[in-house]
Parts: structure tokens; sequence; C-alpha cells
């Protein structure tokens, strides 16, 4: 039985992403899957984050409304939302865990499944509820639920130009995803910079941005699924993606993209080379443990034998030993080649995965530290004993895998570690 | 004295009356007995009647049977006689005749038959049935012997008559005509053996009637040489005039000979013609094959019904296959430029204007050669100035990732060769690249060109 997906979408921004992906592929391994959770105040509608989409077509407010009651979950009991906080975004989900859980049930998930939980990393639901809801899926669902290992997480960052508290929540949300209660929490971690995507697109500051944002991260969702909608030679399984991360202890990844290729121009070298120039996250080129590259191809591409899994494999190890830390093609590697009927082009997605974190830290660090200042010790605001743990959480999973990084980079062949002698 | 059957019956039907009626005085009076006596005489009035025809029917089936046995008898003497009348054309069944003349003196002698060979009905009720038998089955006898001489006879000269038809044929067959279907069947109705006389004869008709068929399409064949040779502007009319006279002659021993001699004549008269187009076309076609972008396969198919043809009679279809390949031609540079022009739009959306004036397409031409060279040499400038608009749109439509890949090769090393680039068209986007660059330069040529910062 092929595994099925669900979206959980949480906050504004990602209630966006989640229906406007719903809308523009109609998924059969998601089908009507996709959950939009917010926490709001009394006198604003649950679809407000969604107008600008209605606006833009019409259609698309007829597609809420056949989904309304049975896929958007307001929680929480306060009655003016998170407020831009994620400490009470996160209370919020814990009081009303029975009534998140139960529109989770109603997803109809197996345990096999997959949950790709969706959150913009600046704000207070998403930011505050989805860590939290990980968590209790994972540790102690409640009664009648099974617990669900496979729950992915995609954390979106904000723009470089937003408020320290954003930055602040950001570092917050993205400790929380990673690590909660002392241990890892979603299986996977993908991150996005709404920056970096801007400038991979070469955006400018016009009104669309945002719309051509969120189009280029549910491209990503979809491409990330590809392998289990269409033909593969070799399919990633959900297990291939978390499993020997969650080994590592190291989760966090993030797409690197490049759409439209037109097979008779470029080569699948100059394709990966393409896609991995275009990371959606900064990070420092050659300091990534693991990749996981996804080709969806024409269907003739593959039926005529032009490209097959095996030439794939043989470019990606090229690639990676090119571009993963320690020149011998990273810790963990795979490919899966995706016939699609129909397809004229070839669209790549790597996602690249334990990657150092520093320049992304470079981005959060300053104003992570001028609201973390500010912080005080009144009520309804979070507690610095909390956020001192979360920055000791994080530090040391950065530690870890820059040592990890560091190991991979000075690895040398020891063969007396086997018990030969002098070569 | 033996009683006979009639007798026996009588008497003792007269003694059970008696005693019956004596029974009935005595027991139930006289007028009972009276009755009796009544009803006794109708009975036995209406028993004989019964008695009488059932004797007669009996008598009637017996003579039925003789009847039917010199029926039968009669009709295969005439059977016979009409077969070997037929069996006249082959062989000579004079004496087999006379035979046939002494089994019906028999017969007539014997009482069977009257002199007018209708049966003697007078004498045959006078003969037993087994004396009927005995004399048919003479006959009979007399008869099989006739006519397995007949069938025997016959049969050879079938088999030597059909051995010259069968040679014939493959004589025309080997001359080139399409005979292989008929030859066939000669071969197969030979190849048969027959069981008796009327078989025999049976076959020779159906020998006769395939080898006039086989005759009649020879001649058809010619007469489409003939035809062909004359829409080729070739003077035909001796030939014409002989083949009406063969038409008339058919059935003559000389008919093969000229056929045969016909055909190799329109044959001659035909090659030439056939292998300068047949050489045309394929030489046409090749050249099309290699110059079109789309439509290939089509260019192929035809080519392969041009060379399956290597007949010269086949010069008929050989022209049909001429127009069809002008037609394709055509359709194929009409296609090329509307591609051309399609892709010359696609490339105004880039900002890109080729400079390009249409050609008129070859209406008019004296010759088919002339046609192909006029053609071949609009197809040569269109196909240059398709992959020169195809490579060029591929190289728009794809440049802004390729400027991304090598803006960030020499961001890494400071300069990328066309090799590293990994991408087809390579050189042309780099001169793209420097153009729109001022801070890199095109060092090198050919292959080995590559982009360095400056």
């Amino acid at each position: 039985m092929s595994t099925r997906w669900g979206i959980v979408a949480s906050g504004q921004g990602a209630n966006r992403i989640g229906f406007l992906y719903y809308a523009r592929y109609r998924n059969p391994a998601i089908d009507d899957r996709v959950l939009l959770l917010n926490t709001t105040p009394a006198d604003v509608t649950p679809e407000k984050p969604l107008e600008k989409l209605f606006e833009a077509d019409p259609e698309l407010r007829e597609l809420y409304d056949s989904i309304k009651r049975k896929r958007v979950c307001i929680f929480g009991r306060a009655p003016s939302g998170a407020g831009n906080n994620w400490a009470v975004g996160e209370r919020e989900a814990m009081d009303d865990f029975h009534t998140i859980r139960r529109y989770i049930a109603n997803l109809n998930l197996r345990p096999q499944d997959v949950l790709l939980g969706i959150a913009t990393l600046g704000g207070g639901t998403g930011n505050g509820s989805l860590p939290y809801i990980i968590h209790r899926m994972r540790t102690e669902p409640g009664v009648g639920m099974e617990r669900m290992n496979n729950f992915l997480a995609l954390g979106i960052l904000p723009y470089d130009f937003e408020a320290p508290q954003r930055h602040f929540n950001a570092v917050c949300g993205m400790t929380r995803l990673l690590r909660y209660a002392g241990r890892q929490n979603a299986a996977l971690v993908i991150l996005v910079d709404n920056s970096q995507v801007e400038r991979v697109l070469e955006l400018s500051g016009d009104g669309e941005r945002y719309m051509r944002i969120n189009s280029e991260i549910i491209r990503c969702i979809h491409m990330l699924i590809a392998p289990s909608i269409y033909t593969s030679s070799a399919t990633i399984d959900i297990a291939d993606y978390y499993q020997l991360p969650s080994s590592l202890g190291i989760t966090h990844f993030t797409p690197c993209m490049s759409w439209g290729n037109d097979p008779e121009v470029m080569s699948v070298e100059a394709m990966l080379e393409s896609a991995s120039a275009s990371p959606l996250v900064p990070l420092e080129r050659g300091r990534a443990m693991m990749a996981y590259v996804i080709l969806t191809v024409p269907e003739s591409t593959v039926t005529e034998g032009r490209l097959t899994q095996e030439m794939l494999e043989e470019e990606v190890k090229s690639w990676a030993e090119r571009h993963l830390a320690g020149g011998a093609g990273g810790l963990v590697r795979y490919a899966s080649l995706v016939a699609v009927p129909g397809k004229q082009d070839v669209d790549v997605l790597i996602l690249l995965g334990g990657f150092s974190l520093r320049r992304l830290m470079e981005k959060l660090d300053e104003k992570y530290h001028q609201f973390k200042e500010c912080l005080t010790s009144e009520e309804g605001a979070i507690e610095r004993g909390k956020v001192e743990e979360l920055e000791a959480e994080l530090k040391r999973y950065i530690a870890e895998t820059e040592r990890r990084i560091e190991a991979l980079e000075s690895q040398d062949t020891r063969l007396e570690r086997w018990g030969f002698g002098d070569v | 004295m033996r009683l006979s059957r009639e007798q026996l019956v009588t008497a003792g039907a007269v003694a059970g009356v008696l005693a019956v009626t004596l029974a009935l005085v005595l027991l139930l009076g006289v007028s009972a007995a009276a009755y009796f006596a009544v009803a006794g005489i109708l009975l036995a009035l209406g028993g004989s009647m019964l008695y009488t025809w059932w004797e007669g029917r009996s008598d009637t089936s017996m003579h039925g049977m003789k009847l039917r046995l010199l029926e039968r008898i009669k009709e295969r003497i005439q059977r016979l006689e009409a077969e070997l009348k037929q069996a006249e054309e082959l062989v000579k069944t004079q004496a087999l005749q006379e035979e046939l003349a002494q089994v019906r003196a028999g017969l007539i002698k014997a009482g069977l038959f009257t002199v007018v060979f209708e049966v003697n009905e007078r004498q045959l009720r006078r003969l037993t049935l087994t004396a009927t038998e005995l004399g048919v089955r003479r006959a009979e006898q007399k008869l099989r012997s006739t006519e397995a001489v007949a069938l025997a006879e016959h049969s050879e000269a079938v088999e030597r008559r059909g051995r010259s038809m069968l040679e014939d044929a493959r004589r025309l067959k080997q001359a080139g005509f399409r005979v292989g279907v008929e030859l066939e069947e000669l071969e197969r109705i030979l190849g048969a053996t027959p069981h008796s006389l009327s078989e025999s004869l049976n076959r020779w008709e159906r020998l006769k009637d395939a080898y006039v068929r086989l005759l009649k399409r020879c001649v058809d064949e010619v007469e489409y040489l003939i035809d062909a040779a004359s829409a080729g502007g070739r003077k035909v009319g001796q030939l014409e005039e002989r083949l009406q006279v063969l038409r008339r002659h058919l059935n003559t021993p000389e008919a093969v000979d000229e056929l045969v001699a016909l055909r190799s004549e329109v044959g001659a008269m035909l090659a030439r013609p056939f292998t300068k187009l047949r050489g045309q076309l394929l030489e046409h076609l090749e050249s099309l094959g290699r110059l079109v972008r789309s439509g290939g396969e089509r260019v192929g198919g035809l080519r392969r019904r041009v060379e399956e043809l290597r007949e010269p009679a086949m010069l008929g279809e050989l022209t049909a296959l001429r127009e069809e390949c002008i037609t394709l031609t055509s359709e194929l540079l009409e296609n090329m430029l509307r591609e051309i022009e399609g892709m010359h739009e696609e490339l105004e959306g880039f900002g890109i204007k080729r400079r390009w004036r249409r050609a008129p397409l070859p209406e008019s031409y004296r010759s088919f050669a002339d046609f192909s060279r006029r053609a071949l040499r609009l197809m040569e400038r269109l196909a240059g100035e398709y992959d020169a608009s195809y490579a060029q749109l591929k190289v728009a439509s794809s440049y802004p990732a390729v400027e991304r890949l090598i803006t960030q090769k020499l961001q890494e090393k400071g300069e990328v060769s066309a090799e590293e680039l990994g991408v087809r068209y390579a050189l042309e986007f780099m001169k793209r690249y420097v153009s729109m660059h001022p801070e890199a330069e095109l060092v090198g040529e050919g292959e080995a060109a590559r982009v360095r910062r400056r």
C-alpha cells in the first residue's frame, strides 16, 4: 500500500501556503488531507489570511468553502490569538489539543503515513503550536490515536527586513522543531528563508512577490512527494527521508531547486550545478553532509533510455564529491529518477541536509539578541529560563553538526583501524 | 395331394362356422343361429376381398424391385455412353462403345428390355427376381470393366496434356508474368488422382479452365505493359495489333511463344525509363531524408516503397510514387516553413529578430529532375535557417539558467570552459554572456573557448 501524505498548516502564513498547495496540485498522495490550523481573534474570520488569494482567483473561495467545515480548525481560547508570541501559541495548542487532535484524526492517516507540518517561524501561532503538536503526536497522541513517527516539518524563516521579534521567534521555533523537551522532534525539518527565496528568484519589491515565493515553496512540497505519485526507478520512500538523519541526530535540510530545464540543452551535471547554486537558506558551499536528489523528467526520457537511474546516480555521486563535505560524496545520499507523463522539461530538487548553520545564524543572530535583551518577566511574556534552555539546545545541535562536518572534512583512510599493518 | 394355404383356410372357416351355428341352435335357438349365419357370410366376403388385395400387393412389390433394378442398369449404361462420348476429346472410345452396345444387346436378348431398350414389363412378370438380378449383375460386370479401361486411358491422356500446360505456365512465369497463383492451381488439379471416369472428365475440364484463365491473365498483363509504354511516349501500334491477333487465337500452340515474345519486347521498352526514374526518386528521397527535421519517417516509408519496385513492368506504379514524392516534398517544405516562422515568433518574444525572407515553393517544373533540384535547394536553405533558429531559441530560453551557472563558476574559479559548463550550444551561451557582462571576456576558440573574469 503506497504512502499517503497529509498537511497540517498552522498559522496565517502556513494557511496560505497549505491552501495554495491544495488548490494548485490535486495530488493523489495527499487527496484532501490538508488541515488549516489557526488561533484567531473573535472579530476576524478564519478565511481572512486567504483573502488575497481569493481576490486573485475567486474560484479558490468556492474551494475553501467546500473544505471549511472539516479542514479548518480554530483552536485555543485566547480572545486575541497568539499575538506574535510563540509561547502563547504553544499554550493555546496545549490547552486545546483535544480539538486539534480531533481534526488530525479526521485526516484518517495510518501510522505508516506522513504528516507534513508547515509553519512560518516568524509568527506566534504556527511557530508556537506546530513543534508542540509534533511532539504530542509522536509521544502521547491520546486515547484512540496511534503515535506517528513520520512527522516532517517545513519551517519558513522571516525576511531579513522583518522586526527582531520575528527573528527571535524563528530561532526558538526552529530549535523546537529540531529538539523538543530534550529529544529529537520532527523526523525531518526543512528550512526555507523568505529572503533567500527572493534572491534566488531575483524578485523585486512588487506586490506579486509574496505569491511567487509561496508558489516556489509549494513547488518544493510537490517535488518532495513526486516519487510517491509517479513512476520512479528508485523510490525515495518516507523512511529513506528521515531514518538515517534521525539516527545521526542531524535532521535539518533545505531545498535547492532548478525548474524547467531543457533536457536538450542542459546536461544532468549542469542541472545539478544549477540547483545546488540556489539553496533556499543562506549556507556555506561544500559544508553539507546529506543530499536527497529528485529529478522529474519527461516520460520519454526514461522509456527511450536516454536517462536511467544508474546514470543519474553516477552524476549525483560526481556532483556530491564536489559539493558535499569531505570530498567523498557526503554521508547520506539518495537519488530518484521520476518519469512524469506529459512533461516536457526537467525539474531538480536537491534536499541538502546537515549543512553548517553558520550563515543562517549570521542572518538571525543580531535581531535575535536584540529582542532577547528586551524580554521581561511580565505575565504572558516568554520566560527567560525557557529561552536559555532553547538556546543551549540549539548550541548543542549546532556543535554536533559542526563536529560531524569537520569529521567528514578531515576523514582519511586508516586501515590500521581494521587491523591491517602500515600501508 | 397337398392342399394350398387358401384351401386350408377356407376349409377351416367353413368348419368353424358350422360348429358355431350348431352350438347357437342348441343353446339359443334358430333365430340366433340365423343372425350369426348372416353375419358370418358377410365377414367371409369381406375377409376374402381383403386377402385377395393383400396377396396382389406382394406381387406388386416384387415387380417393383425388378423394375428398379432394370431402371438402374439402364441409367448406368446411358451415363457411361455419355461419358465415353465426352472422353472422345482426348481418347478413342469406339471399341468401348461397341462393348457397351453388346451389353445392351445381351439385356435385350435376356428379355429384360425391348428392342428400343425399354423395360419389357410383360416378360418381366414371368421372370423371377433372381433371374432378373442375375442378368443385371452380368451387365454390371461388363460395365465396370469398360469404365476401368476408359478411365485408365483418359486419365493418362489428361496427365500428358496437363503436364504440357504446366510446362507452358512455368515458361510464362519465368518470362516474368505474374501467374504464380494460376500455376499453383494447375499443379493442384494435376496432383489429384481420379477414381472414376466422371472424375477424370471433371479434372480435364478444370485444367482447361485454369489454363485459359492463365493465358488471359498474361494477355491482360501484356496489355497493361503496352499501355505503360504508350504513356511513356513509346510507339506501340504494332504491338497492339499483335495482341489483338493473339486474343483471337489463344487456343493455338503458338500462343505461349507469342506471349513470351511480346512481354520481352515491351519490357525492353520500359527498362530504361524505369531505371532512370527509380534512380532519380531514390536519390531525391535520400537527400530529403537528410534535410528534413520532422517527417523523416514518411520519407523513409516512401523510399522503401520505391525500393520494392524492381521490375520495369512496374513503371506505372513507379510513376504514381513519383507524384506521391512531389506531394510529400511540397508538404514537408510547407511544414518546415511554418516551423521556422513559429520559431521566429517565439524568438521575438525574447527580443530577437532574425533576418529572413520567405522563399517561394516550386510550383511549376519541367520534369521531376527539375523539381527535385529546386526543391532540395530550397530544403537545404530552410534546414540551415531551421537549425540556426532552433539553436538561438534554445539558447534564449535556457539563457537565464546558464547565466547563473556561468556566474557561479566564475565566482568559484575565475573562469569556465565550454566543457565545464556541461550544456549544449556552450559557445553561443558564452558569447551571449560576455555581451551582457562587461566584467567577463571570451578567450580561445571553438572547443577551447572559455569565459573568464577580466
